[in-house]
């Protein structure tokens, strides 16, 4: 009789290891998910500090190329699907110039008397309660017509 | 003597611990399987975040960690509408936003480096990631284009000369392998280089066995299908464009930088269930890459001419100042959105084709030509 106390008892020692092991896993994948949208913020932000696509060199934005891009968007051109295609989807981008003015975003009609970029943001953003990864950095904005740079803060988010 | 109850016990005892030894085998050989994998896509996560690094700094690296499995069954591959993603046989990793151009061998370390095609108004940069290989040529002629496409091949692979993974050049004439032509040693990519700048001569097909790493590559007017049993066959046309050959009968590929032909090279032969070699999709991969970033990359800087071409045009006073930066630079950029406007309208070309791929690179530098000036101008 003890020995079969024993193998039930065994068995059931050894259940609880498998599902200690699978609980461990899934909160281990749950962590990963949530270090991989922080490491792919910090990619992204990283990347367009450095992309041709929008900087005039290296941490400097151009204040013309980001313009063009409104202007495209105002045209009806959804660019955020072209960006989506290399850079993923579920992110935006936004440049403000630190110049302690409110913001007034950059278009064709207003461009050069403008300070602020926003791309691919979402308005729904705002309302709804998503999980975001935000982050902030310093960069340069060449200003073509002055032929100046002018601070800038770059804000990129990823969102689920 | 064994008594009923007793045998009970034991053959319970027995069917009890087979089950449990059956479910626990099982277990870790699932484990263990899944641990692998788990491992391997570690590695290919790692290899991604190094690749990252070397891109934005700009410094080539030793990968190490492609020594631990085998790798040979990845490669970049499309993942639509999400960025590229790298296949393997045992998972994928994605997403790869960066132009990676990787080739895995098994068990091998891998150099990570990052280059560019400069095409003045932007340009595109991409990673290699590249196991050691011996890269041969076989000069069938002296031409200039043919020096000039050796050149620009060899510039585009990793400078190894403080490295242990090395990749190194030499040549091939008929039996005679000449590869220790830099002092007694193998040619590096420097040392190559400044080798071709004073060696001219032509060699006779490669005759000599060579080991697996050695990528041989003719160059020769006289390339045509299914000429050549390795490597690949390179015809310039001109000193920029022109086809390239591999074994397979049937494929004839333009190249119109040396991307297309390093593509081939590392992409290698070796086909898959549906007959399609690893360079060749890695070649289609790079083209379709290159000209929707290109595409992309002409729109906005065509829209950025369009604003500044108005805002040049509204400042500027011919009548006071017609030398001002005004009037010299709204003429360059109004030129330089017509012709970002024809790169834009062929980079929907078809690539394969010579024809169509000459028409792009004429629109390429055309506005090279004129971004160039615009530097000159202090426009840019």
């Amino acid at each position: 009789m003890e020995y079969i106390f024993m193998t039930f008892f065994v068995i059931f020692v050894i259940a609880l290891l498998v599902l200690f092991l699978g609980w461990w896993n899934v909160m281990h994948i749950g962590t990963e998910r949530t270090r991989s949208m922080d490491d792919r913020a910090l990619f992204l932000a990283k990347h367009l500090m450095v992309s041709p696509f929008f900087v005039k060199e290296r941490f400097a934005f151009d204040d013309s190329l980001l313009t063009g891009m409104k202007r495209l968007e105002s045209s009806g051109k959804d660019i955020c699907r072209e960006l989506n295609k290399i850079f993923g989807s579920n992110w935006y981008f936004e440049v403000k110039i630190a110049d302690g003015e409110e913001e007034n975003e950059c278009t064709e009609f207003v461009y050069p008397d403008c300070n602020y970029w926003s791309f691919c943001k979402s308005k729904s953003l705002e309302k709804e309660r998503i999980t975001r990864y935000i982050y902030t950095f310093p960069v340069n904005v060449y200003r073509h017509i002055t032929q100046k740079y002018d601070l800038a803060l770059l804000t990129v988010g990823v969102y689920e | 003597m064994i008594t009923v109850y007793k045998a009970f016990q034991l053959v319970l005892g027995i069917i009890f611990s087979g089950f449990i030894l059956f479910f626990l085998i099982q277990y870790a050989s699932d484990y263990s399987s899944f641990g692998k994998t788990k491992q391997s896509l570690t590695v290919l996560n790692n290899l991604k975040k190094t690749s990252e690094s070397v891109y934005f700094s700009g410094n080539p690296v030793v990968f190490n960690d492609t020594k631990m499995f085998d790798f040979s069954s990845c490669e970049i591959a499309w993942n639509e509408p999400e960025p590229p993603a790298i296949k393997c046989d045992f998972g994928e990793i994605s997403p790869v936003s960066l132009p990676i151009f990787p080739h895995f061998e098994d068990r091998k370390e891998s150099i990570i480096d990052a280059e560019e095609i400069d095409y003045g108004w932007w340009r595109f940069r991409f990673i290699t990631a590249l196991p050691e290989m011996h890269v041969i040529f076989i000069p069938e002629d002296i031409e200039d284009k043919t020096w000039n496409i050796m050149k620009n091949l060899t510039r585009i692979f990793p400078d190894t000369q403080n490295f242990h993974v090395k990749i190194t050049f030499g040549f091939c004439d008929g039996n005679t392998l000449l590869e220790n032509i830099c002092g007694g040693k193998p040619c590096e990519r420097e040392a190559f280089l400044k080798v071709l700048d004073f060696y001219r001569a032509k060699a006779s097909p490669c005759n000599t066995a060579l080991e697996k790493n050695y990528i041989l590559v003719t160059v020769s007017q006289s390339c045509r299908q299914a000429r050549i049993s390795q490597g690949i066959c390179v015809k310039p046309v001109s000193p920029e464009m022109g086809y390239i050959y591999t074994p397979r009968s049937q494929d004839i590929f333009v190249y119109k930088d040396p991307v297309d032909i390093l593509a081939l090279i590392i992409g290698g032969n070796e086909e898959d269930i549906l007959g399609k070699s690893s360079g060749e999709k890695l070649y289609h991969f790079k083209n379709t890459l290159l000209l929707k970033n290109l595409a992309i990359a002409a729109e906005f800087v065509r829209e950025k001419s369009y604003i500044l071409r108005s805002e040049y045009q509204k400042r500027c006073d011919p009548q006071h100042n017609p030398e001002s930066i005004y009037c010299r630079c709204y003429p360059l950029y109004n030129q330089l959105y017509s012709k970002l406007g024809n790169v834009m309208k062929h980079t929907g070309n078809d690539y394969t084709k010579y024809g169509e791929m000459e028409m792009l690179k004429l629109a390429l530098e055309e506005s090279k030509s004129i971004y160039a000036d615009l530097i000159k101008n202090g426009c840019e």
